[in-house]
């Protein structure tokens, strides 16, 4: 890893197009910021990890027959809750 | 305030509120092909995706991955499940899903599924938006704070109580 030693209002440029700036230093937290091209994204990283592992959590790609009946059993519950809510307000039926 | 005076606003501000669930369902079945340029976070290799409805399981869909053989997801239109829940689109996000508007948006949740069915959460800190206008889609990330894990089974009943709590009990 690359270690540079910035001050407040310093910045750093990566490639030719993305510059991260330290606006400010506040006890042990850093404001930070950053002028990137909009297609890029910048996340937080603890934030896009915990993203990344709901969704590996999410998946349902080991269901063997006899569990896909056991999470469709699994769902009728919700189902039902949610068809409820369903009808009660007719007017999303309409379109 | 009709719905038709509330959309010039929701478009300034990129906010989705409305379900457009009904509408869009009904010309979705696995043929539609949807393009994830980006893939989604953990499976960056998933570029395209499919909805398969299945009467079995609606108003819940399976969101399957036409690259990663055996990738496969449950979804949910996240409307149904919170009704408070909103989704603020970064300018980034309409700009790489293409958007112009954005009531053309089709907002879905991932399920986790749990054994216990009343552990059952969606996600709704990072919904799947495709732009049914050109089939593009991503998981966008929002700002607000919304859970991961929303549990849906606690949050339906949570509606439910609030809806009846004007109405007195029918027995005493």
């Amino acid at each position: 890893m690359l270690i540079l030693t910035r001050k407040s209002d310093e910045s750093i440029i990566i490639g030719n197009n993305i510059k991260v700036k330290v606006l400010k230093i506040q006890g042990n937290q850093v404001h930070i910021g950053i002028e990137a091209p909009k297609d890029f994204s910048i996340y937080r990283e603890e934030i896009f990890e915990q993203i990344r592992r709901e969704n590996a959590n999410a998946v349902q790609s080991n269901i063997q027959p006899a569990m896909l009946e056991q999470l469709e059993s699994n769902l009728t519950g919700l189902k039902n809750l949610l068809l409820d809510q369903d009808e009660k307000d007719p007017a999303r039926n309409r379109h | 305030m009709t719905t038709k005076n509330e959309r010039p606003e929701a478009m300034v501000r990129g906010q989705i509120t409305q379900p457009y669930h009904k509408r869009v369902a009904k010309r979705i079945d696995d043929t539609v092909v949807f393009n994830f340029p980006d893939g989604i976070p953990a499976f960056e290799d998933s570029k395209r995706f499919i909805l398969a409805v299945n009467d079995k399981i609606k108003p819940f869909f399976y969101f399957k991955s036409l690259d990663v053989k055996g990738l496969s997801f449950v979804c949910i239109d996240p409307f149904l499940v919170c009704r408070g829940y909103s989704v603020k689109l970064a300018a980034k996000d309409q700009s790489l899903l293409g958007l112009k508007d954005v009531n053309t948006a089709f907002v879905l949740a991932l399920v986790t599924v749990e054994k216990d069915p009343r552990n059952t959460t969606a996600n709704l800190l990072a919904p799947i938006v495709i732009n049914m206008e050109n089939l593009c889609g991503r998981q966008v990330i929002l700002d607000e704070n919304f859970p991961v894990r929303f549990n849906i089974w606690a949050g339906l009943e949570a509606q439910d109580r609030e809806e009846h709590r004007d109405t007195p009990p029918a027995t005493v």
